[in-house]
C-alpha cells in the first residue's frame, strides 16, 4: 500500500483499517490530508458513525428466558456427552 | 451491604483453559453462561432465524470443546468462540466461504474519484455522532447485503472492537484478505446508507 497522499488513497487507507498498524509517516500524511479535506473528514466520520450505529442496532439483548433455555440445552448436550433430543 | 463489583478474571486465564481441556463441568458451565447471550446475538446478526441461531450456538460450543486442546489463548475465549460461530455459519453453505475476486463495490468506490485521486462524487449524508441512533434503525437492512465473511469481519472489528490480529486468528484469514473484507463491508454499508440518506 502506498502512502495516503490524496483522497482516494486516504479513503482506501481508512476503510481497509490500515491506521492500526501503519507507520508514523503514513499516519502523519493521512492526518495532514484529513486536516484540510472536508470530504475525507466526512467519509471518516461516517465510517465511525456506521460502527456506532451497528453496535446500537445489535445491542438489543436476546430475551433472558430464551438465553436461559439455550444455556440449559447446550449444557445438557455438552455435559451429558450425547446429542440426544434437546 | 451491596457487594463491590469484582474485577472480572481474564477470559483466557491458563487455569481456566486447562480446566476446559479436561472438560471440567464447572468450567464448561462458566463459559456457556458467560458467552451464550453474545453468541446468540452474533448469530442473529448474521441473519439467521431464532431456531437456526440457537442451533448454531449449540454447535459452536461443542466445536469449542473439541478444539480446546489446540486453543493457545492467543485471543480471548470470546473471540475464539465468535470465530467458530462465523466459520460454522459459512460452512452451512448458504454461500461459499470463498469470496469473489472482484466485487461491484470495488468499482463503485473507484468511480467516486478522479484520475488524480480527488473526489469526483464526494460523500453525502450526515457525520454527526448523535445520529447513530437514527442510523441504527437503517443499518439492519444494509447488513443483510454483506457476504457472510464480510459481515463477520465487520462485526468483530467494528462492533466487538477486536484488534486486527485477533480477527485474523478468529476468521483464519491473512492480513490482506482482512483489509479487503473490511474495505468492502464498510463501503457497502456506507453506500447503502447513503442511498437512504438521499440528498442530505
Amino acid at each position: 500500500m502506498s502512502f495516503p497522499v490524496n483522497c482516494h488513497r486516504v479513503c482506501l487507507w481508512l476503510s481497509r483499517g490500515e491506521a492500526e498498524e501503519a507507520s508514523w509517516p503514513s499516519r502523519w500524511l493521512a492526518q495532514a490530508h484529513l486536516a484540510w479535506c472536508p470530504h475525507c473528514r466526512r467519509y471518516r466520520a461516517q465510517l465511525g458513525l456506521i460502527g456506532d450505529a451497528a453496535r446500537l442496532s445489535l445491542a438489543r439483548p436476546a430475551a433472558a428466558e430464551r438465553v436461559e433455555r439455550l444455556q440449559a440445552r447446550v449444557l445438557r448436550r455438552l455435559l451429558d456427552g450425547g446429542r440426544g433430543p434437546d | 451491604m451491596p457487594r463491590a463489583p469484582s474485577q472480572p478474571r481474564p477470559a483466557s486465564a491458563p487455569e481456566d483453559l486447562e480446566r476446559l481441556r479436561r472438560r471440567d463441568p464447572a468450567a464448561i458451565e462458566q463459559v456457556v453462561r458467560r458467552h451464550s447471550a453474545d453468541l446468540l446475538n452474533g448469530a442473529l446478526a448474521l441473519g439467521l432465524r431464532e431456531n437456526a441461531a440457537e442451533e448454531l450456538v449449540a454447535e459452536t460450543f461443542a466445536a469449542f470443546l473439541d478444539a480446546a486442546p489446540r486453543f493457545q489463548g492467543r485471543s480471548s475465549v470470546k473471540t475464539f468462540l465468535f470465530g467458530i460461530l462465523y466459520r460454522k455459519a459459512m460452512e452451512r453453505g448458504r454461500r461459499s466461504a470463498r469470496e469473489l475476486a472482484c466485487d461491484p463495490v470495488d468499482e463503485a468506490f473507484e468511480r467516486r474519484f478522479s484520475l488524480l485521486g480527488h473526489w469526483s462524487q464526494p460523500p453525502r449524508g450526515p457525520e454527526e455522532e448523535t445520529l447513530a441512533r437514527e442510523v441504527a434503525e437503517l443499518i439492519g437492512t444494509c447488513l443483510q447485503g454483506l457476504r457472510p465473511l464480510e459481515r463477520a469481519a465487520f462485526l468483530l472489528k467494528d462492533v466487538e472492537r477486536e484488534p486486527s490480529g485477533s480477527v485474523r486468528n478468529a476468521l483464519e484469514v491473512k492480513d490482506t484478505h482482512l483489509r479487503v473484507l473490511l474495505f468492502r463491508a464498510r463501503n457497502k454499508l456506507r453506500d447503502c446508507l447513503e442511498a437512504r440518506w438521499g440528498g442530505r
